[in-house]
């Protein structure tokens, strides 16, 4: 679906322009959310590196947002001139603040950025402008510090067996993470290949990646700190079978990647 | 068969959580236990004196704990990140 001149139709530049302004509304929540939970971890006392770690990452998804701001505009879409309303908490009231903190760590960093790294790395093998793929190597490598501490808190949870709470939780917790549709089919437009060389993946795309970051790192990496993970692989399970008929999520990727 | 695409993307993801959770390694771990373990070896001249400041500041933690449960209304049953 490209245009003249091999240049993506005006559709897809569209579509690529919501996808880089959502990132920056995405970027700018993440950059209150890590200030906040800093702050969080150092009233509980947590190891001095974590809220370290927090207090970089929110400084990182500014820089980040930045990025996303000027891609947006450049694609056709200004980003709003005010920042976007403070992110809610996620985690379900009621737990204690300790585990509420993990709660949102785990969602935030195990889940999300886990997943971001591994769309930034199915991205950049398709990215050719060299302006786009410094932007996509920039915010992958701060992903995989922003991924990793959610993963030693929650080490450090499962030493004090604060983990297994999260169990029964992993299905609202996933659902939180997607959008409603990403299960569903979708326009044709959204599934155009062009979108790559925007940096933004294909609607069939991103769902395979989401699968399988939770298939292959998500749930062992939950399970290694003692999180049963049977409702959350229910969760996913119930997605996958409602996907669209005669295709089989998670197994795309490999499709795609073989045509590099 | 997988690709060497998909194969780096699972190697790096899974370098995430090992990478992670050895991150604060047993420094860290043994520090969270010790922080478990210190209400036990509190004294009672220490424990008098925490729940002293505990009563004054109830009240602030009361009107604390509503904003931040009104805060929470919205997604009482647990809600998750949206990324990329």
């Amino acid at each position: 679906m490209s245009g003249p001149g091999g240049q993506p139709a005006e559709r897809v530049r569209a579509l690529a322009a919501s996808a880089w302004l959502f990132r920056w509304q995405v970027e700018r929540e993440a950059e209150v959310r890590f200030a906040g939970l800093a702050a969080r971890l150092e009233a509980l006392g947590a190891p001095q590196q974590l809220a370290s770690l927090a207090r970089l990452a929110s400084a990182d998804e500014r820089r980040h947002a930045a990025h996303c701001a000027r891609l947006s505009a450049e694609l056709g879409q200004p980003v709003p001139a005010r920042p976007p309303p403070a992110p809610c908490e996620v985690a379900p009231s009621g737990l204690a603040e300790e585990d509420a903190v993990t709660y949102e760590l785990v969602a935030a960093c195990c889940v999300t950025e886990s997943v971001s790294v591994a769309v930034l790395t199915g991205l950049l093998p398709a990215a050719r402008d060299p302006s786009l793929r410094a932007v996509l190597r920039e915010l992958a490598e701060d992903e995989v510090a922003h991924a990793r501490l959610g993963w030693a808190h929650l080490g450090v949870a499962a030493a004090r067996g604060r983990t297994a709470y999260l169990g029964p939780l992993l299905p609202a917790m996933l659902r939180g993470s997607i959008d409603e549709d990403l299960f569903r089919p979708v326009e044709p437009d959204r599934e155009d290949e062009a979108l790559l060389a925007l940096g933004v993946l294909p609607h069939a795309l991103k769902r395979d990646l989401f699968v399988r970051s939770l298939e292959e790192v998500v749930f062992p990496g939950l399970e290694g700190a003692g999180v049963d993970t049977a409702a959350g692989r229910a969760w996913l399970e119930e997605r996958r079978a409602s996907a669209t008929p005669g295709t089989r999520p998670g197994r795309g990727l490999e499709r795609r990647a073989g045509r590099g | 068969m997988s690709s060497p695409k998909t194969t780096n993307v699972g190697k790096l993801l899974r370098v995430l959580v090992a990478g992670g959770l050895g991150l604060v390694g047993a420094a860290g771990a043994a520090r969270a236990e010790e922080k478990a373990a210190a209400p036990a070896e509190k004294t009672e001249k220490a424990q008098e004196k925490d729940k002293a400041k505990e009563k004054g500041a109830a009240e602030k933690e009361k009107k604390e704990k509503k904003a931040a449960d009104e805060k929470k209304e919205a997604g009482s049953d647990g809600g998750g990140v949206k990324g990329w």
